[in-house]
């Protein structure tokens, strides 16, 4: 079998072979087959020996993928799944329960440590930035007038900022001393009245 | 507040590419997974073939995958995952000394030993060219055989074979067209 001089052509052959080409150069091989006995013949043993590699044992799909590592679940807003009725509390919402269940625990340390109430300003001084805390039967939860939040049944749809919000509530509650027996007034919600200055001589 | 993907808004997973099932897998989804190894596997296996695999195929795809999916945060989108995933597989084929011993084990068999040498893969080979096709594979060195296994059955450029074998784009053409003269060649007798 003589080769054909025409090395361009024969180099494009496995392309041409895999429909891998440009118009141009399937259109280019495709006339030169026509006048090449040497190249349709090279095109025939191409076709053989793809046909003869491709033969090879077929594998296990199924059991491929159940040997594969867990998947390193993504915090990145961008490719968290759409929670599901079916992934329940397993699923990526998970973890929001879990952070606004801590929340709730940490926000209840925070009043029983300071004795079971919450020592707040008075309505006419300080009308907005209150927090209360109802008993179990209520289990209802206000804070700064505007995240109320259902204590069981829709913890798994807080949003990020919401959480953020409580975090941060929590943070400030927990860097006033517990023994203070002045009232407490969240920064930054209500300029304070200077006959009741917080944190005062 | 269901949080959707772009993707599911753009194109059915099935339809995603390498990168975008990747990202899915990481955020947890073991569909993108399953698509990955169902898209690459067959092409895995007959790479892994064409190194002299042919009893542990399987095994040495699944490794593969595995090693993979371990060690995605290494992978560079500027090459394909396909790509990546030849390199794996043949380094770990080199590493277990798969391709010496089968060519230690199987030797040149006798052409009425074909059909009986490789199973039931040969009964589909009634054909005596893609008999002596078979045959001849055996008698490449393992570069020439890689080159033409990425070069004729998975349609890669000389590019990226150069990329798996580490080689150069040279190296790779001339082993390719050395191959190609000895399947002409044994054909001719």
């Amino acid at each position: 079998m003589t080769d054909c001089a025409d090395v361009r052509v024969r180099e494009l052959l496995p392309d041409y072979l895999h429909d891998a080409l440009g118009s141009g150069d399937s259109a280019l091989v495709r006339l030169h087959l026509r006048g090449c006995a040497a190249c349709r013949e090279e095109l025939r043993v191409l076709e053989s020996s793809r046909r003869v590699l491709s033969l090879v044992p077929s594998v296990d799909v199924a059991r491929i993928v159940s040997a594969l590592p867990a998947p390193p679940v993504s915090s990145s807003p961008s490719l968290r799944l759409a929670p599901s009725s079916a992934r329940g509390w397993g699923g990526v919402g998970a973890w929001r329960v879990a952070a606004a269940a801590l929340l709730m625990v940490g926000a209840a340390g925070v009043v029983v440590g300071r004795g079971g109430h919450w020592p707040v300003t008075s309505p006419e001084t300080s009308p907005q930035p209150r927090v209360s805390y109802a008993d179990d039967a209520g289990a209802e939860m206000e804070l700064n007038g505007v995240a109320t939040l259902a204590f069981a049944s829709e913890l798994s749809e807080l949003s990020d900022a919401s959480i953020g919000e409580l975090l941060a509530e929590v943070e400030l509650m927990e860097a006033l001393p517990a023994e203070d027996p002045r009232p407490m007034v969240l920064a930054g919600d209500v300029e304070p009245d200077a006959s009741e200055e917080v944190g005062g001589t | 507040m269901g949080l959707r993907l772009m993707s599911d808004v753009v194109a059915p997973l099935e339809e995603a590419n390498d990168d975008a099932l990747i990202a899915r897998w990481k955020a947890g989804d073991q569909r993108a997974a399953t698509l990955l190894v169902e898209r690459h596997s067959p092409a895995l296996a007959r790479f892994a073939v064409s190194l002299g695999s042919l009893e542990n195929v399987e095994e040495l795809v699944q490794d593969t995958l595995v090693r993979a999916f371990e060690s995605f945060d290494g992978f560079r989108s500027d090459s394909s995952l396909r790509t990546w995933l030849f390199t794996i597989l043949r380094r770990l084929a080199i590493d277990r000394g798969r391709t010496e011993s089968r060519r230690r084990e199987v030797g040149p068999p006798e052409p009425g030993q074909l059909v009986t040498t490789h199973g039931a893969l040969d009964q589909i080979l009634a054909d005596e060219t893609q008999l002596r096709i078979k045959w001849v594979m055996t008698s490449l060195t393992r570069m020439q055989r890689e080159v033409f296994g990425l070069r004729v059955s998975e349609g890669m450029s000389y590019r990226e074979i150069a990329d798996v074998l580490g080689t150069t784009e040279g190296a790779a053409r001339v082993h390719y067209h050395n191959a190609l003269r000895a399947v002409k060649e044994e054909l001719d007798d």
